[in-house]
């Protein structure tokens, strides 16, 4: 087993990256991969104030996640929640989309690079394509859709998926017949509406400067062919769990009605097989975890039950160790077991064609130890994750160095930093991760590149400017209906033109149009134009969604001198021409009543303020442990100023008594390091023994009173206030803690091992006890560290001690990622695992002094007697006492287990749902230093975007209270997701703070009095539509 | 030695300048190019065989290519129709049960009970022959056809291969 090689600590002593470069780098980064990684990278750093190439190197960007059916443990549609960020990437004003781009070269040092891209030629002028799909219906060449995993088929002109972000058409040179043999087909081009096909299109070299990189390369799923035993490739319905997402999603290649390969059946009987490719050093060579395949076989168990919507569906998952680490993963496992998905601790072998109708024979071996054979329609295997060649030869070219599983080597002081200065990395290319985990070191990354170009901060951005606007409240309603053909999507079902007759004939219609595709950069310019000429004042677009086109044609009324509240849309195709296919008039009957109802509608609405709220640039950093320190410097380093609050006398919170990393890292050391730090930074202004008292204000302007009287007026606040261990003192749990000297939780012996005790080297045997109180109905939850740690420790003891005898009592080793290398380690030192479950706990007395420990061993089945000198017991990580107090304070949810609550569990991980305020570390749930460096620094990004601005905007169709209706019942403030109403302290009527209203309407369905409502979706506007429908025309 | 080396250069990633390949291979690649030259027509009795794939060679070495080619070179040197496989088999055969040191570490009894499954398997398909290209399986498979009473034969690849060479 190869060791991995030293980690080069931080280049001043304290595991900080910190500049070297010029006092005026180039206020631009280079983003690699257009995964949820890379997406994010750039979004936040777009809005902190830099400019962003965000390279990728398919036709869109989206990746690994745009394929994915469903998310754990939330059970989100994957795409709907990608969507809005991909959206917002390419309309993003300071982001450079590059598709079909790779990096050849990177030369220059941090803060100034010079990086060489190569452009591969789409063929497809993007500025010209409208995505009408002409081309890929008449393209004569069908080929396997590498998007659907060959499972589905696609044309030589493609679309990479309907939701792709840029939504253009790419030609697959190796596919079309054109390209391949000039002059034989060219079908594409004669169809084109626009005259978008250039079969010329070369290749572009183009030289970009930047002052940071950040690498997002992604992973690959293990591809499981190699290992011909589970027939993959050979029996078609052996298929790998990518390919099963495909067959589950609405966008697969089976339309989301879940279908086996061979006959197109519906499987009843499914099975996942785990740690294919994952903890195997025979034939897969991967000896790491692959962190999230569980989770994702559970998921995918549970969404099958789902879609076949009968409890007759049965599903069967095989694994070695249950690894549900995560926050809300135990809860999903424990659900998905009472929901009927059976579990079966064995590595299956074989995989054997049953021998009729193409099912599959599984044998293994039961708990009982009994050979079983079960018959499946479908076998799914849990392919793990690896790192992508092409991205790995990447690496190797930017002289980025790899770790012995090829994944980009970071180390646990730095998680997100290549040994390359100003090139970082996040996602799975540096481990394998999940999402949430990603995301939070996209954020990270995109820390570190704004720490080291603050200076250049809105150097390279563009701001957009807007005309002034026209005050039109006077004016009677001269209204433009614009009337979309959406090439053949709505023009095929219903009659545009007599839509257009129709709009013209509506009261206060001025003009009607109709066109080919109204989102179309030319006709966008036009409609710019023409609300100017023809005076218009309200403008309605019928047309596709306003999902994803409201903000485009609001900008363009913002860019006439509108306001561009005085707009609405008439869905006429996702809820008009793509649900009513077969009744074309009946369709456009009801694309007349939709154009009517948004007439009348938009002559009711106002034009509304574009609120915004001034930005106090100074955070607030609860808590200064790892995290909260991390967090401080993070921004401070930028040149903004912070207010460092800690309950105790002193630096270090519970990374005071660690010794040290699974990477092997001395955590002391660094620690001191890092409060030297913090304690010399000119920027962090630091309170010990201080408590929050008292929160006011929301995002932007909050103001804080503190315990020693200060008054503190801060932009954002990040709470990384921590957590603790677990005492058992009494309880089932117990065993002999705080009644033998010789019982230790796991912290415990840590401290022994930072004095360097010289009783530890005599001691002849140690017990752990795993899961000691954890993941029992008391303490659900699993607390990610302990495992790892346990068997970190475990391991020390035998440096110090090589003869000593060592015993874990384990549920499941959750060493997940590239901490396996740990356990495989232990294994190979002798220390012994034995497995105990919860019918079966380990008993523990004492006898003169001594310990005895009686544990049932599942494979000798007969009960084992150890008579250790030492006990360790690895109890569960639990929130602070005052976690509650923070939260009432800073109106801050946390979940059932009392961790704090993130915005949302995938793609929010570090944001709580009150703007304006973050966390970090274990305050936030169980985990190791390297995931805490990370979060804190993700949290510092996240709350940096709000510093860089002067002011930030506010959501402006807010609640409105009419005071002489409203009878002070508090009604609406019980309602309120985000404590926005509030009842007046003088008046006891209720008042909106409309700074923190985001609009979502609960306080006007909750008022019995009729006194809230909602700017522009008031009575009047939707009265005015509903009245609309009745008319008869 | 055969798995031990192809292991260690796997595992280790030894950087190697040579091919590790199975002489199985080697046959099939030159009963192919007509440099070894074999012809079933000896096989007037219609023998029927069976084959064993070892555990070192097939699923934890080589995979199922190798199965195949030895296959091919039985089908070729005893008549393709005189060949009946075993099921499972290839990467999904069953271990002979005498590796791994069993074979000489006692347990005589234990052994002997693991290799019924081998031993059912194997008496199922009514060969007459069994070839396995592995010593320790080839121990382990005497000894069970001797101990259960089977009527099979027991021998290595090459014997046959003898039996069928024609000189070109």
């Amino acid at each position: 087993m190869e060791d991995y090689p030293p980690v080069e600590l931080d280049r001043k002593g304290n595991g900080e990256a910190m500049s070297n470069a010029s006092d005026s780098p180039k206020g631009s980064v280079l983003v690699v991969g257009g995964g949820i990684a890379g997406v994010q990278a750039a979004l936040d750093l777009a809005d902190s104030g830099f400019y962003v190439h965000l390279i990728e190197k398919s036709s869109a960007i989206g990746g690994r996640m745009s394929q994915l059916d469903k998310t754990f443990p939330t059970n989100d549609c994957s795409a709907c929640i990608l969507s809005p960020k991909l959206v917002e990437c390419g309309r993003h004003l300071n982001i450079n989309l590059m598709t079909l781009s790779e990096v050849m070269a990177l030369e220059g040092e941090e803060g100034a690079f010079t990086a060489t891209i190569r452009q591969n030629p789409r063929y497809v002028d993007p500025a010209k394509c409208i995505a009408c799909g002409t081309c890929a219906e008449k393209c004569p060449k069908k080929v396997p859709n590498e998007f659907d995993l060959g499972l589905g088929k696609r044309k030589a002109i493609y679309l990479k998926y309907p939701q792709a972000v840029p939504l253009k058409y790419a030609i697959d040179p190796d596919q079309c017949i054109w390209l391949r043999r000039p002059g034989r087909c060219g079908m594409c081009q004669k169809v084109c509406p626009s005259g978008a096909i250039n079969f010329d299109d070369q290749p572009r070299q183009i030289h970009i400067e930047v002052g940071s990189v950040i690498l997002a390369l992604g992973f690959s799923p293990f591809d499981p062919s190699i290992l011909d035993f589970t027939g993959y490739g050979r029996l078609p319905n052996v298929v790998t769990a990518m390919e099963f997402e495909r067959l589950l999603s609405p966008s697969g290649p089976c339309l989301g009605h879940m279908e086996r390969p061979s006959d197109h059946k519906e499987p009843r009987r499914i099975a996942w097989l785990q740690c294919v490719g994952s903890r195997d050093i025979n034939r897969a060579c991967h000896g790491y975890c692959s962190s999230v395949c569980c989770m994702y076989a559970i998921k995918q168990a549970v969404i099958a039950r789902e879609h076949t919507q009968g409890p007759d569906l049965s599903t069967s998952i095989f694994f070695m160790d249950m690894r549900t680490h995560g926050k809300e993963f135990e809860t999903y496992y424990d659900r998905a077991r009472a929901e009927g998905v059976s579990f079966h601790r064995c590595r299956v072998h074989s995989i054997l064609p049953a021998g009729h109708d193409d099912n599959l024979l599984l044998r293994y071996v039961g708990d009982d130890g009994r050979i079983k054979q079960e018959e499946f329609d479908l076998v799914v295997l849990s392919v793990g994750l690896e790192m992508d060649k092409q991205a790995a030869e990447l690496a190797r070219r930017l002289g980025v160095e790899l770790d012995p599983n090829n994944f980009v080597a970071t180390g646990a002081f730095r998680p997100v930093s290549t040994n390359r200065p100003g090139v970082c990395v996040c996602g799975a290319a540096a481990e394998p991760k999940d999402i949430p985990q990603s995301v939070m070191e996209a954020s990270a990354s995109a820390l570190e590149a704004s720490r080291l170009l603050a200076p250049a901060r809105w150097s390279e951005t563009q701001k957009k400017e807007y005309p002034e606007e026209r005050n039109v409240w006077a004016e009677p309603p001269r209204i433009g209906v614009f009337v979309c053909s959406c090439g053949i999507n709505i023009a095929s079902v219903i009659d545009v033109a007599a839509v257009t007759d129709y709009a013209r004939t509506l009261p206060g219609v001025v003009f009607a149009q109709n066109n080919l595709f109204t989102c179309s950069q030319d006709t966008i310019n036009q409609m710019a134009e023409t609300i100017k000429r023809e005076g218009l004042n309200r403008v309605v677009v019928a047309s596709c969604t306003p999902r994803t086109h409201e903000p485009l044609f609001q900008e363009t009324l913002r860019d006439a001198g509108i306001n561009k509240f005085l707009f609405e849309m008439a869905n006429i195709r996702d809820q008009d021409s793509w649900v009513h296919q077969g009744f074309p008039d009946e369709a456009t009957q009801k694309a007349k009543d939709l154009v009517r109802m948004a007439v009348a509608k938009v002559q009711q609405d106002e034009a509304l303020a574009y609120n915004t709220v001034p930005v106090v640039k100074r955070a607030l950093v609860l808590g200064a442990g790892v995290a909260g320190m991390t967090a401080a410097l993070s921004i401070a380093d930028q040149g903004i100023p912070v207010v460092l609050v800690e309950r105790k006398d002193r630096l270090g919170g519970h990374a005071r008594k660690f010794y040290r990393t699974w990477q092997g890292d001395l955590v002391q050391g660094y620690l001191a390091g890092l409060c030297q730090r913090v304690e010399e930074h000119p920027q962090i202004d630091l309170h010990l023994e201080t408590t929050v008292e008292k929160v006011e204000g929301s995002v932007g302007q909050f103001e804080t009173h503190l315990s020693d009287g200060s008054k503190v007026l801060h932009g954002t606040a990040i709470i990384a206030i921590g957590a603790g261990s677990h005492k058992p003192r009494e309880g089932r749990w117990n065993y002999l803690y705080g009644r033998h000297p010789e019982v230790h939780v796991l912290l415990e012996l840590d401290k022994r091992f930072i004095k360097e005790d010289p009783a530890l080297k005599e001691k002849n045997q140690t017990v752990f006890i795993l899961c000691a109180g954890s993941r029992v109905p008391e303490k659900p939850y699993c607390s990610r560290v302990c495992c790892t740690h346990a068997i970190d420790q475990a391991l020390h003891l035998k440096e110090l001690n090589p003869n000593m005898e060592i015993f874990m009592l384990y549920r499941d080793i959750r060493t997940y990622g590239e901490k396996e290398r740990l356990y495989q380690k232990a294994r190979e030192n002798g220390i012994v695992f034995i497995r105990y479950d919860l019918d079966n706990v380990p008993k523990v007395w004492e006898e003169q002094g001594n310990i005895h420990v009686e544990v049932k061993d599942p494979i000798l089945d007969r009960p084992v007697r150890l008579h250790p000198d030492m006990l360790v017991l690895a109890t569960a990580v639990r929130p602070k006492i005052d976690a509650d107090v923070v939260s009432r304070a800073f109106k801050c949810s946390m979940n059932s287990d009392r961790f704090f609550l993130e915005a949302h569990m995938k793609l929010r991980p570090v944001d709580f749902a009150t703007d304006g305020i973050f966390m970090a570390g274990l305050c936030h749930y169980p985990k190791p230093m390297d995931e805490t460096i990370a979060q804190a620094k993700a949290a510092a990004a996240r709350a940096s975007i709000i510093l860089a601005q002067d002011a930030i905007p506010a959501e402006s169709i807010t609640a409105v209270v009419e005071q002489r209706k409203c009878v002070g019942c508090g009604v609406c403030t019980m309602v309120c997701a985000y404590n926005a109403i509030q009842l007046d302290e003088n008046s006891s009527l209720a008042r909106v703070d409309t700074a923190m209203c985001k609009g979502c309407g609960a306080c006007v369905a909750g008022c019995r009095s009729d006194a809230v409502t909602l700017k522009n979706i008031g009575n009047e506007q939707i009265m005015a539509a509903i009245e609309a429908t009745m008319e008869t025309y | 030695m055969f798995y031990a080396t192809l292991e260690g250069l796997r595992r280790f990633k030894i950087s190697h300048n040579f091919e590790f390949i199975s002489i199985i291979t080697l046959y099939a690649q030159w009963i192919r190019e007509g440099r070894l030259v074999v012809d079933p027509s000896w096989n007037t009795e219609g023998l029927k065989f069976t084959v064993q794939d070892p555990c070192k060679l097939v699923r934890q070495g080589i995979g199922d290519q190798v199965a195949e080619d030895l296959r091919f070179v039985i089908k070729k040197v005893v008549g393709a129709e005189n060949f009946i496989d075993v099921w499972p088999n290839k990467s999904n055969n069953y271990c002979c049960g005498g590796g791994g040191g069993a074979l000489q570490a006692g347990f005589v009894e234990n052994r002997r009970k693991f290799g019924k499954i081998k031993f059912d398997q194997l008496a199922s398909t009514g060969a007459d022959v069994v070839i396995t290209p592995c010593h320790n399986c080839h121990t382990q498979v005497l000894d069970i056809c001797d101990h259960y009473g089977g009527k099979w034969k027991t021998t290595h690849l090459w014997n046959w291969i003898e039996k069928a060479m024609v000189k070109p």
